[in-house]
């Protein structure tokens, strides 16, 4: 890290905890002069050498005309200054949602922006603290929906960070700026790894094999009767007809409701939730129901996009130690 | 910078440039170039014609962007054109030469947001350049036009969502508006600084008369109708009369028997000969338009002069003549007093020296004249009868014209014995030739004549036409008096001006012709009038004219003084903003279903029916139903709609709700 680097690190840092302290986190928020900063950025100080460059050609040329027009640019700065101020003040930010995302994949947050200013606001630049930019524009009592993304990193609650939301417009030579602290969250569910499949461990208390009540043992047809089929399962109606001795099958008999076992892993913590990620995940697909088994906590087989959701979260949940995802 | 551009992947930030953005700086662009061009090679024309023919082609789709064999290629021959054109100098034009150049070539280039933005920058020099080279207020109103086409584009580059054109000039000129009230004040109230260093001088046309006189040469002259100078008189409101009004230029005293020249360039300064003690003076100040030459323009006897925003003062003659260090490159604006009417003194006597140098006269030139003068001096006559037999010929033989006829070698024989016919070069130029012979010192002066006094600002203005030609004798024990064969020939010339003097041929020569129509005459005058205010309020709005108009406005010019109104200024600005600003947040912006609601609460009202306190709309407009069953179709619609839009977010029936609450109750 060069020096420069460091100390801007660390003016960042500061100015990061004036402004938080100035600017309390809050669902939504409206830009005024108490969370806008201001000032010109290097197109504008190239505007300003610009600027004396000409004030100069009047100057040495006696030329008052010239030296007007000195004065106009000076002058435009200065309306540069207040047109870009308006453009974004009266803006309010709200966060509406947030779409879940596997870890390492950005998430999608949707913010409402509605502006005050009777001309609409032009050219506004939207980011997430190192996140991607997206750029629009408001139509005056128009409110609009923004999609916005943000990267993550781990599962569990991600905190995109303060928001960027800055504009040059008009004239590109002021940019005035604000770091908002939008109480925006998303959950982030654990990066899918694949790992060996995991095996229920035949908890004490259930019957072997599990019982055809279960949910998802759809009767799927006859096969001819085999020694050790359980008695259950004889076709007694084909058998009373003269039709053979025929064993019933089902389909959840043996190979299906999966358990997503987290006993039945060994992995360190959170390669154990990928796993188990990328398993639900996997028989979603595959269409076999599949259930969860966590400390503390069991979900039945089943399938669907609901069930589905349900377990991610309870995996993004899981064991969350720290104030997970917020990084400063 | 090529290398990396290209090792960067496409992905980079590069805004590339929308095709509306491009169309408008095209425009910019050629509105900003085209006053410069005149001033400029022609070559430059054909390098514009072809950027701009590419620039066209690239954005209607046809060709590509030019490779970089074509940019070398015709940066090459922007920089051959350069110096060919330029070679060796380094002055004005050779900068605006460049810059144009420059703005050209890179308009080819012009590929983003960046690009775009250093081209606006150019244009902003570009627009000073056009008011280096013209200063009237129809240029300076083309160059605002300028500005606001140029804030047009500026701004566009920063748009995201699409603008009509005319949406984006008046926003453009909304930024110029809001800057004009600044400028203003920055242009009164910041301080005027001389020239901080020394520039490569201006190459000024050099319009007038050249420092020699030969037949023909203010003939010429009379056709041009362009203003030489401009007077206004401090301390009286009328001009003096118009046989007084001899604005003196140069003094030519050598006579090569064809041509009048000055003897030597620039005497010294009289040294404090006699402290004549003066009688009438006249005090004025002259803006003169730039000439190119060193001399100005005053009434005889110049008593004192000063320069504003000039560091190098004006010098008076010996021959009572005004001396700029620096050729006239920029309008000027000088003061003079000058005294209209000395003391006489008895002892004012020219020495033997002067008095040869003038009476000195070419040996073989102009024998016929030569003969004419001794002929008169033989008669015994003293010099004061010897101009009185001059001027008296003149008068009796000769005619004005602006048409006369071409003369040889003796050019004052041909004149005085055969042709007869002429203007006033010849009358002041064979008048000194004859003096001389006959042994009177006298000198050839030129300069203008009168002037067309403005009724409107109250200043005498004169023109290029108003050159004039007349002569100066030494009389003994007056010293030198301004004597004008033209007047004993065409007293009209003297009194009127140039066109009564003339006859219906002349007049015809000369085209756009003032008496014409007296309401055209009207409108130069009022024309004229409002360029010599652009001229002394803005052209020569200097450090004196700063501090007379501070002294008037605020009472002074010291700091505190105008820090406190600029203060004063800034807080009513600022409160100005605030007040804008508070009106427009006093009425945030309702939702469109909220406002037709509204509309229909207030029809509603006028049927007598009045929302309460906290009750909502819907209660409200089920109260109404109940009491007025036959309104129930069309406000249970109603009800519906807002409600589905409120709450629902199904905006698309908005029109339907609208529509509705306007056709309510039927």
């Amino acid at each position: 890290m060069s020096i420069s680097t460091y100390w801007r690190a660390v003016w960042q840092r500061r100015f990061f905890r004036w402004i938080d302290k100035r600017a309390p986190r809050a669902r939504q928020i409206s830009l005024n002069r108490k969370n806008l900063y201001i000032f010109p950025n290097r197109t504008g100080f190239l505007y300003l050498a610009m600027t004396v460059v000409i004030w100069l050609l009047g100057t040495n040329y006696q030329n008052n005309l010239i030296l007007a027009l000195a004065y106009l640019m000076i002058s435009l700065f200065v309306v540069a200054i207040h047109h870009t101020f308006a453009n974004l003040s009266g803006i309010s930010v709200r966060f509406i949602s947030a779409t879940p995302a596997f870890a390492g994949e950005p998430a999608s947050f949707v913010l409402e922006f509605e502006t005050r200013h009777k001309r609409g606001s032009e050219n506004v630049e939207i980011c997430w603290q190192g996140g991607e930019r997206h750029t629009f524009a408001l139509n005056p009592a128009e409110p609009q929906r923004v999609n916005l993304r943000a990267p993550s990193k781990v599962r569990g609650y991600l905190h995109p960070g303060r928001l960027l939301i800055q504009s040059r417009f008009p004239l590109g030579i002021i940019r005035c700026w604000s770091w908002l602290n939008l109480e925006a969250v998303a959950l982030i569910y654990p990066q899918p790894i694949a790992i060996d499949e995991p095996h229920h461990q035949a908890s004490s208390g259930r019957e072997e094999g599990g019982s055809s009540t279960r949910g998802g043992d759809d009767f799927s047809g006859l096969r001819e009767y085999q020694a050790g089929d359980p008695i259950k399962h004889i076709a007694w109606k084909q058998y009373a007809q003269n039709k053979g001795l025929f064993t019933k099958e089902y389909e959840a008999y043996f190979s299906a409701d999966k358990w997503l076992d987290w006993h039945s892993l060994n992995q360190l913590q959170e390669l154990r939730l990928s796993g188990l990620c990328y398993w639900a995940l996997h028989y979603e697909r595959q269409q076999i129901p599949y259930g969860l088994s966590l400390p503390g906590l069991t979900l039945e087989p089943a399938l669907g996009e609901y069930h589905l959701q349900t377990v991610l979260k309870a995996l993004a949940q899981f064991n969350l130690t720290r104030e997970a995802g917020y990084v400063d | 910078m090529w290398t990396k551009r290209l090792a960067q992947p496409h992905s980079q930030r590069t805004e590339y440039l929308a095709r509306d953005k491009l169309a408008w700086l095209l425009v910019m662009q050629t509105l900003l170039i085209l006053p410069l061009l005149i001033n400029l090679p022609a070559w430059l024309w054909l390098v514009w014609a072809i950027a701009g023919f590419w620039r066209t082609q690239v954005f209607r789709g046809r060709w590509g962007a030019p490779g970089g064999t074509v940019k070398t290629l015709l940066t090459l021959v922007c920089a051959g054109g350069l110096i060919a054109s330029y070679a060796g100098k380094t002055g004005t034009d050779t900068m605006v030469g460049l810059l144009v150049c420059a703005f050209v070539l890179k308009l080819l280039e012009v590929n983003s947001a960046r690009d775009a933005q250093l081209l606006i920058f150019i244009g902003f020099v570009i627009t000073a350049c056009q008011l280096l080279f013209n200063q009237s207020p129809l240029a300076a109103f083309y160059s605002l036009g300028c500005l606001l086409v140029l804030l047009a584009s500026w701004r566009s580059l920063y748009l995201t969502t699409a603008q009509s054109n005319g949406l984006r000039l008046r926003a453009g000129g909304r930024l110029l508006l809001h800057a004009l009230p600044v400028m203003l004040v920055l242009f009164v109230v910041i301080p005027r600084l001389g020239p901080l260093w020394a520039i490569p001088n201006q190459q000024a046309a050099k319009t007038g008369f050249s420092d020699s006189l030969s037949p023909g040469d203010l003939g010429q002259l009379a056709l041009n109708r362009a203003p030489a100078f401009r007077v206004e008189f401090t301390n009286k409101d009328e001009p003096p009369p118009a046989n007084q009004l001899y604005w003196r230029g140069l003094v030519l005293d050598n006579f090569d028997g064809r041509t009048w020249r000055q003897r030597d360039s620039w005497g010294l300064p009289p040294a404090a000969e006699n402290n004549q003690r003066v009688l009438e003076s006249l005090d004025y100040s002259i803006i003169m338009e730039p000439h190119g030459q060193p001399w100005l323009f005053s009434l005889m006897t110049p008593q004192r002069t000063s320069a504003v925003s000039n560091r190098r003062p004006i010098r008076i003659t010996r021959d009572h003549l005004l001396y700029n260090p620096v050729p006239v490159a920029q309008r000027l604006r000088y003061e003079v007093s000058s005294a209209l009417q000395l003391e006489p003194v008895a002892k004012v006597s020219l020495s033997t020296g002067e008095r040869a140098a003038h009476t000195r006269l070419p040996a073989n030139a102009n024998p016929q004249t030569r003969a004419l003068a001794e002929q008169w001096r033989g008669e015994g006559l003293a010099d004061q009868a010897i101009i009185e037999r001059a001027l008296s010929l003149f008068n009796r033989e000769f005619t004005y014209s602006l048409q006369p006829p071409v003369l040889g070698q003796h050019s004052v024989d041909e004149f005085l014995f055969s042709t007869k016919k002429g203007f006033c070069e010849h009358f002041a130029s064979s008048f000194s030739v004859l003096l001389r012979a006959a042994g009177v010192p006298v000198r050839v002066v030129v300069g203008y004549q009168g002037g067309r006094w403005n009724p409107l600002e109250n200043y005498l203005l004169v023109s290029q036409s108003d050159a004039h030609a007349w002569t100066e004798v030494w009389i003994e024990g007056e010293g030198w008096r301004t004597i004008d064969p033209t007047a004993a020939v065409a007293p009209n010339r003297i009194e009127q001006g140039l066109d009564d003097a003339l006859s219906a041929d002349d007049q015809n020569l000369m085209s756009n012709n003032w008496s014409g129509s007296s309401l055209l005459y009207n409108l130069q005058l009022r024309w004229d009038a409002a360029n010599f205010v652009w001229q002394r309020w803005v052209l020569n709005y200097d450090s004196d004219a700063q501090e007379g108009l501070l002294t008037r406005l605020l009472g002074g010019t010291e700091v505190w003084r105008i820090t406190l109104w600029l203060v004063g200024l800034g807080l009513a600005a600022a409160a100005l903003a605030a007040w804008a600003l508070l009106r427009s947040h006093a009425r945030p912006a309702l939702r469109a279903e909220i406002r037709a609601i509204q509309s229909l609460e207030r029809k509603l009202a006028q049927l007598g029916y009045v929302r309460g306190m906290g009750e909502t709309p819907g209660d409200f407009i089920a109260r109404v139903i109940r009491s007025e069953p036959r309104w129930q179709a069309s406000l249970s619609i109603i009800a519906r709609l807002f409600e589905q839009i409120a709450y629902r977010q199904q905006t698309q029936q908005l029109a339907q709700l609208q529509e509705k609450v306007r056709r309510f109750p039927f």
